[in-house]
């Protein structure tokens, strides 16, 4: 939503899907952000990975915790 | 996301024409057991994958940047019962919309939180109470999405 914002000027992407496509098109500029907000949140995201699995705290809440087995999810 | 996160391969993306056509290659994370951290894992790696297919989309969209925007679309709406399916963030969205004498009578969207929800049941299964919480989110629902 952030990206949307910055990229589109409206976090849920008002005014910028259009039948076909999007009604808008990236400068240069922009897909330079686009590319370095994408870079940014990616390194965020790797920092959760770490804390989930490398912390002994979470890893633990976390695994073997609400077990769905692919048999049960594959009936819903 | 919660199948994937159980080891099943479902994606919409995999059946979708105007994805394949883009010809770029995605990566399905899949968990191991099916538990939270599993579902925590899958959705960070998912998030990865998209990053990549944006970025290779702009890789393609800059032989095309010059290009006029076209802004005068016709829009014919024909009587019948259309389907519609797309890869959102949490799984398959459905979407039927029926047009009758020319205009839109009826449209429906079932979000993957209205099959999602009722896994709740099996996650708290011999967890304590204080799980519930983290079981819960695992799932990433979609409340308004129950009753759409």
């Amino acid at each position: 939503m952030e990206i949307n914002n910055t990229i589109f000027g409206s976090r849920t992407l008002k005014n910028a899907i259009a039948f076909g496509g999007v009604s808008k098109l990236l400068s240069k500029h922009e897909q330079k952000l686009l590319s370095d907000l994408l870079e940014k949140v990616q390194n965020r995201v790797q920092n959760l990975i770490d804390m989930a699995t490398k912390g002994t705290g979470n890893y633990d809440r976390f695994k073997d915790t609400g077990i769905i087995n692919a048999q049960t999810a594959a009936a819903h | 996301m919660a199948a994937r996160g159980s080891t099943l391969a479902i994606d919409e993306r995999l059946c979708d024409v105007y994805y394949t056509d883009l010809k770029i290659p995605f990566e399905i994370p899949l968990g191991e057991q099916g538990d939270v951290l599993d579902r925590l894992i899958v959705r960070a790696k998912e998030y990865m994958a998209s990053a990549n297919i944006i970025a290779a989309c702009l890789h393609k969209l800059g032989a095309f940047s010059q290009t006029e925007k076209k802004t005068d679309y016709e829009i014919i709406l024909k009587d019948g019962i259309y389907l519609g399916a797309t890869e959102g963030h949490r799984g398959q969205i459905l979407q039927m919309t029926v047009i009758e004498k020319g205009e839109i009578n009826y449209f429906k969207v079932k979000d993957p939180s209205f099959v999602n929800r009722s896994l709740i049941d099996y996650t708290v299964l011999n967890n304590i109470i204080a799980d519930f919480p983290i079981c819960n989110k695992s799932l990433d629902l979609s409340y308004s999405g129950f009753d759409i």
